[in-house]
């Protein structure tokens, strides 16, 4: 038993959290909002989870890669962290595709470019198109 | 054998969350929604196939469809469709709850604003 898997999962959230960090797409937007959503999504899909491992469907793997600790019979401790990962991910993708890259703080050393002369100015002047989706946060 | 099987529970599963979430996916921007669910379809393919490819979850062959995507059972998908529904749901009426108060008006990442801002 290791915490490679477990191990592998928190590495991804924190690479998750940098991105989430760098442009202020979810955590760094709105604490509390992301807090509460990503709460509820994930004890909604434990769940899920639950039901399936009651009627018989699905079960913990008995591998060397995961701790063996179960949070209640069949849910081992990873998944909670996994239904966290998934849930965070689908969440900053839909963010930095629907704001357009988010709101990206400078590169170190680099002074803040304004955000006409960033990659996204071949979108601007489309028509239809959502206002900067930094303007309204500073 | 008469038991609930995986695309059932799926299914019945998935009908909850349409009927809770689609009327707020309405009125969102459709594009991002797309791109999510491409991307997330993705990495699903990529990251279930590890998971269950390295055993970390076992399933009932009885239960199953037994349609895979690589190893990965095709109900799996599941749980990514019912993802790309319910966060931006979650995020939309999170945030419009909030608006009540201090921040009236626009939220403050573009994708909250109302559509009527579109053009704008």
């Amino acid at each position: 038993m290791t915490s490679l898997y477990l191990g592998l999962l928190v590495f991804s959230l924190a690479g998750l959290a940098l991105l989430d960090w760098h442009r202020r797409l979810a955590f760094w937007a709105d604490a509390r909002r992301t807090g509460v959503l990503v709460l509820v999504s994930v004890l909604f899909f434990l769940v899920w989870d639950t039901v399936g491992i009651a009627l018989g469907i699905f079960a913990r793997g008995d591998v060397d890669v995961m701790t063996g600790i179960e949070l209640w019979p069949e849910m081992p401790l990873e998944e909670p962290v996994f239904l966290t990962l998934l849930v965070y991910v689908t969440l900053l993708v839909w963010r930095l595709v629907g704001t357009r890259g988010g709101d990206p703080r400078p590169l170190p050393g680099r002074a803040r470019q304004p955000r006409s002369a960033g990659v996204d100015q071949g979108r601007r002047g489309v028509p239809g198109g959502r206002p900067d989706p930094g303007s309204a946060s500073r | 054998m008469s038991r609930f099987t995986y695309v059932g529970l799926s299914v019945a599963v998935l009908a909850v969350v349409a009927v809770l979430c689609v009327p707020v996916l309405r009125t969102l921007p459709r594009r991002p929604l797309w791109w999510t669910a491409a991307a997330l379809l993705a990495m699903t393919a990529v990251f279930d196939a590890a998971i269950v490819g390295f055993g970390l979850t076992t399933y009932d062959d009885a239960l199953i469809l037994g349609l895979t995507v690589g190893p990965s059972p095709v109900e799996d998908f599941a749980y990514t469709v019912a993802a790309i529904m319910i966060v931006p749901t979650l995020w939309t009426v999170l945030g419009r709850r909030r608006r009540g108060g201090d921040r009236a008006g626009r939220g403050e990442a573009g994708q909250d604003a109302p559509r009527t801002d579109e053009g704008a």
